[in-house]
Formats: C-alpha cells, structure tokens, sequence
C-alpha cells in the first residue's frame, strides 16, 4: 500500500509540472504565430480570427430575403464555432456577442418612419419597433447570472430604450425576473403567462387565464393579443402584437403543442401576420405557417448554448434546410442572428 | 450484476440478444441516409457534425471558386479560409464523408483547367500539403506531389493521380519522408513514361526512371523546357533537394521543399546571390520567415504545407496563422498569394504586356506570340517586335 501511495506521488511529481509547465509558460513561438504544444492559444487564436470575419461579412451582407452565399458560409463558420463547446467560455465569444448587442443598443434610437423594424436578439428574444412604440419579447442576457452572455450594461441599456416586455413562458432561456423588474422600475408593463411572476410588482401583469386576451396599450398605439398556446405542459404565450397601421408580428415563444394545431390551423381567419416569428425547431413548421399565414417569417431560438448539447443547438445552416424544405408554400424568410436588424413594410 | 441474479443463464442469454438487437434497430433507424431527412439531431451529435459538415464544405469550395488566389486576399476569401481551417482543425475531420467529396471537388477544379495552355509566365496549382504543379507553356512539373491521408484512405484517388502523371513532364520529390514521397505516385510517373528525380536512392524496382539527384554541391540539370538547379538543403541532420526552376525566360520558381529550421541560413543567401527567384515556395510554419524572405527576395512568395492533416492540431499549420504571420512581414514588401488544394494561379513575369484584356494571342510559322498596342511579344513576356 505504502509502495503504491509513493508510486502515486512519484507520478504525480513528475506529470503536474510537467502539464503546468506546458499550459503556464510563455509560447516562445507566440510572434510568429506558431502554437505547437499550445492547444489552447491556437484554439483561441483561431476562434478570434473566425469571429471577427463573420462579423464584418455579416455587415457587409444583412439580413435579406434572399441570402447571400457569403453571408450562408459565414452563419454556417458561425455554426461551427457555436457547436464547438470549448468556444462557450471564451473572452472571443463574449467579444462577439457584446459588439453585436452594442450596436443594437446604438441603433435603437434611430427613428422608423414607416412599418417595423425587427431585432433579434439571443435566442428567442426580439425587439420590434415602430414609429411610435418599441416592443420587447423574450429579452433575456443568456448566460449564466454569474457571468452572462450580455453584459449588464448593454442588456439593460436595450431594456430601457424598450416601451413594454412580454414573455412567452417561464424557462430561463425566455424570462429573466430581473429584466422585467427592470422594465417595472421604469412603469413600463411587462406581460407574463399566467402564474409566472404573480405579485411581484403592479406593472408586471401574468395573465389571469390562459385564454385568448386582448390587451391594448393605447399610448403606445399597439393591440397585444395573447394566444394560449403550450410547450408540453407548459403554458406558452403566444404573442401576436399587432402595431395599429403599421404592421402585426407573432412570435410563439417555444409552442410544441400537438392540440393547440386544431386552432392554430386558423389563426390567418382572424388576425393579419404580416411576420411570423417561430422557434426553429417547432413542431410541424409547415402547419404553423398555413395556420399564422404570415406574409413573411423569421425563425428564433438558433444556437441556444448553455446547457443545450450540440445535437440541439439549432444551427442556421438547419433552418435554410427546413426553410427548403417548405419553399413550395412560397413565404419568404428572412435568417437573422444575434445583433442584426431587419426593416419590414407592408 | 441486477440480471444475474434474477435469471438463469439461457434467460440471460436470451434477454442479452433481444437487447442487442433493439439496440442495433433503433440504432440503424437514425443511421440511415435519409433518417435525418427532418433536419432533427437530437441525441445524434455525431450524425449533426456529419451534416453539418455536408453543408460546410460545398459552401467553402463555390466560395474559393467565386474568390480565387490573389495577392491582396480578399474579405470574402479570409472567410472562407477561416471557415475551412476550422473543419480541419476538428479532431474527427476523416471521419466525415464530406471532407473527401472537398478534396475530390479540389482536385476535380485543378484538372478542369489543367490542359488550358499557359500563355504567360508560370501557371502554379497548389495540391496537397508540399505538392505543387508548375506549368508553363511547353513544360509542366509536379513537385512533392503525394496523395495524402492512409494509404487505405487517401486523399486524393489514384485515378487524379494518373491523370496528373500524364499530364506532366517529371515528378520532383525534395524529401523522401512520405510527408513529400509517394510510391504509388512514383509508380504512376513511371508508368506514364515519365522521369521521377529523388535526393537519395530509393524505390530502386521501379527502374531507370527513377533518377537519384543532388549533392553536396549545386547540381545544374536541363530538362525539358527548363534548367533545374539542385541546392544540397537539410532536414536537420538529413539532406534534402532544394530546387531552383529556370523556366528559360517564364519564370524563376524555387521550391524549399522540407527544408528545416536550422540556424546556417546561407542556402538562403546563396539562392539570393545566384538565382533572381520570380517564386517562391516554401514551408508556412516557421519561426524564420523573415529570414527566408530577406535573402531570397523573391518577386512573390507562395506558402506551402497549410493543413498538413497528419500533424497534431496545434501544429497543423492553418492558413490564417500564414496570413497573420506574412502580414507582420508586410515591411519587406514581397507580395504573398495564399492557396489552398486544387486551386491555381498564374504568375507572369511581365504581366503588363500579357494579361492585359487588350493583347492578343497570334500563331506565326507554327509559333505563339501575344500582340499588344502594335508589338510582338513572346509568351513570356519579351518583347520580340
């Protein structure tokens, strides 16, 4: 037993300074751009060369109905960055993500003269804005409260150029309490499901019932109608906002309710959807969009990281897939991703 | 250790067997070609890489297409490179089918334009890893050129590789370390009725044709269209060629083959001394570029080597570490064209009066002339009238 404890340490010895040395001590090849025996500084380095050439190529390509074989390969480089795990704590990735939410934070104060402009924000989350009211769904920072995606300044920066937040259902990736507080402490209203958030604060308002709800926001010109929809047995706002003369958004949050397609196969008999806005991976896409009948879609929820493995962190590249494969139904979609914006006029 | 002691031997059995094969069923019902048809991975992140892969590569080879080499890279081009580094960088690249439908569609570009006659100057085609081909009007030579990947698996198939040997005049091998040596591709050079010159004596069944070349001192040899100098390089204790091509008027092209970091540099200056090197091609990684650079000084320099797939991630060399570290050279002002497999450019020592849209190609007594603003020149760019 002693022999082996010794032989143990002996190891032990040997192998920790060993990988210290090599993970500690300065890579003398560092100038010349050579990291042999330096895994993570190359992997690093690269990770940072990627993210910055996406970047610029995705402002030299925005958002468009057509998409650009530039703009594809580099939400596909994205793809590849997001599905490789060592990339999740990265300052690279943090960089990334902040100078894109940076710039919606500036851009939010130019004006929109006519129809909608629509953010995306991370995962689910979306901002609309019309001339006369900027509307929040499912803003959240990402991350953990430890360390968030969003930094707190830009995150809460975008929640105060914000006039209202309404929140599709309770999971962490789509309601965060202290966003709303946030949007409360400003008296602006925050809408929630039924249950969530009850008696926290008088502007923010969980439904009563999970029925169909009409709530109107006069002073900000806009119609909010809920629609009652489900992911499991969860209950899942349906937000279908509808910004008087100018244009009408939905956006589902994460609905996968096999039942609820007997109602929503007849949503287009009521309401006018100028843009749908579903989660990628929905179930039955095809039937959600005959049953919305949007004169335009842009899907959510792409390369949500966290806890998400690889195998569900929906990539872009899979959507321009689905999207292909419903391409008889002839509507047009537009792929945004975190930071981009997008003018929509009927 | 739950079953064993609840069933019996036969039960056990059995049950192990009616397991297995609910396994290998419910296995083989998400492995199917089409069973991802709904773009669903979930709990299948190996068949999501896979896909993701498919995806991947036939975007970054229309873009290398839509954004060939070119001194000033440009945006689009960085991208894509960035793009292609992080699919070879993975750890489990050679596992995915589509990484060899890249390369097939690599070497499928290279020899789409291989039999196009080069008016001006050298036509270089990068293949893989060392491997180039150099092509000028009347001569085309193949250096280093390997298959790449196991000899089970290669790379590049060896009906590319018996199209390339019949297309070209010899086969140059700097290095006999199978990194820039191949049998098989020897072998097809032989077959083809073509010369394959080695730096030592090897593959001795294969024949007279394989011709043994260098020494410990310059070795001036004239082949067909070009005089080939022959500079005893290292690998460090190992000689290695290093090979200077006198394209007789096209073109200066040297190629550094293996040659190693080491601290005596003089074969550098020597080459700058003798040879007015229009080309060069040398080894991306190393620590001593700017030594190479400043005294071979050649007209433009070509790397060689990126992504060389059998070496460890951190020292598979990628193409933006090559971009980054000829940027930080940028003082010495020798233009840099970075090239990935199958792709190809044209280097012309006299560009202006040879590549320009207003010249003319004319054909007098049997010979090519290219005729621009009333004069005559020769397709390398001298001007004859």
């Amino acid at each position: 037993m002693k022999k082996q404890i010794l032989t143990t340490l002996v190891f032990l010895g040997i192998i920790i300074p060993a990988i210290t040395a090599q993970t500690t001590s300065e890579n003398p090849y560092a100038d010349s751009y050579i990291y042999w025996d330096y895994l993570a500084a190359y992997k690093s380095g690269q990770a940072t060369v990627a993210f910055n050439n996406i970047d610029a190529m995705l402002q030299t390509y925005p958002p468009q109905k057509e998409i650009a074989m530039p703009r594809e390969l580099a939400l596909v480089s994205l793809d590849q960055l997001l599905h490789d795990t060592d990339n999740d704590q990265t300052e690279t990735f943090y960089t990334f993500i902040n100078t894109r939410m940076m710039r919606v934070l500036k851009d939010l104060d130019r004006p929109v003269e006519k129809g909608l402009r629509i953010y995306k924000l991370y995962n689910d989350g979306f901002i609309i804005k019309s001339k006369k009211a900027t509307v929040a769904i499912d803003l959240i920072p990402g991350g953990s409260n430890a360390k968030p995606f969003i930094k707190d300044s830009i995150i809460y920066g975008i929640a105060g150029k914000c006039d209202a937040l309404f929140i599709s259902h309770w999971h962490a990736d789509h309601a965060n309490l202290n966003i709303a507080k946030s949007f409360a402490a400003r008296g602006k209203r925050v809408i929630a499901p039924k249950g969530l958030w009850e008696n926290v604060d008088p502007m923010i308002q969980p439904l009563t019932e999970h029925i169909e709800t009409d709530i109107k926001f006069d002073d900000l010109d806009l119609t909010l109608h809920v629609l009652p929809g489900h992911q499991g047995d969860v209950l899942n706002n349906i937000n279908v906002v509808e910004f008087h003369g100018e244009g009408t958004v939905a956006q589902t949050g994460d609905q996968w309710g096999t039942d609820d397609l007997k109602w929503i196969d007849h949503v287009n008999e009521k309401y006018d959807i100028d843009v749908l806005m579903p989660n990628c991976w929905i179930n039955n896409m095809k039937r959600h969009l005959v049953g919305f009948g949007p004169k335009m879609i842009i899907t959510g929820h792409e390369n949500e990281l966290g806890e998400h493995s690889i195998d569900h962190r929906e990539a872009y590249w899979m959507t321009i897939k689905k999207m292909e494969l419903l391409s008889d139904l002839n509507m047009p979609y537009v792929l945004m991703t975190w930071g981009e914006w997008y003018d929509y006029q009927r | 250790m739950f079953m064993k002691h609840l069933f019996p031997f036969p039960c056990r059995l059995v049950s192990i067997v009616l397991l297995c094969l609910f396994s290998l069923s419910s296995v083989a019902q998400r492995t199917q070609a089409n069973a991802f048809d709904d773009y669903v991975f979930w709990g299948y992140p190996n068949a999501y890489l896979n896909s993701q892969a498919q995806v991947a590569y036939p975007l970054i080879n229309s873009m290398l297409q839509a954004y060939p080499p070119a001194v000033e890279m440009d945006k689009h081009r960085q991208m894509t490179f960035a793009t292609l580094d992080q699919f070879l960088h993975e750890a489990d690249y050679n596992k995915r089918d589509a990484f060899y439908s890249f390369v097939n569609a690599r070497m499928s570009a290279m020899l789409s334009s291989i039999d196009e006659p080069v008016i001006a100057g050298v036509r270089i085609y990068k293949v893989y890893n060392s491997g180039v081909i150099l092509k000028t009007l009347n001569t085309t030579i193949a250096i280093d050129f390997i298959p790449g990947g196991e000899a089970y698996k290669p790379f590049i198939s060896d009906s590319v590789i018996n199209e390339i040997a019949g297309r070209c005049n010899a086969l140059l091998i700097t290095n006999t370390d199978a990194l820039y040596a191949n049998r098989n591709v020897a072998k097809a050079f032989v077959d083809a009725g073509k010369k394959v010159y080695v730096p030592k004596r090897t593959w001795t069944d294969l024949g007279e044709q394989i011709i043994t070349i260098g020494a410990d001192t310059i070795q001036d040899i004239e082949l067909s269209g070009m005089t080939l100098h022959v500079l005893p390089g290292h690998n460090n204790n190992n000689r290695t060629n290093i090979y200077v091509m006198d394209f007789h008027g096209r073109g200066v092209v040297a190629h550094t083959g293996t040659q190693e970091i080491d601290n005596n540099l003089s074969w550098a200056e020597d080459i700058h001394k003798r040879y007015s090197v229009d080309v060069l091609l040398t080894k991306s990684q190393t620590t001593q570029m700017e030594t190479i650079l400043s005294d071979i000084k050649p007209r433009m320099v070509i790397t060689t080597q990126e992504n060389e797939m059998k070496s460890s991630i951190d020292r598979r060399e990628s193409y933006w570490t090559t971009q980054k570290r000829l940027k930080s050279l940028a003082e010495l002002n020798i233009p840099n064209v970075i090239m990935t497999w199958g792709e190809k450019y044209d280097y012309a020592d006299n560009a202006s009066a040879n590549i320009s849209p207003d010249a003319t190609k004319v054909m007098i007594d049997g010979t090519l002339y290219i005729e621009r603003k009333g004069s005559l020149y020769s397709p390398a760019g001298i001007k004859v009238k």
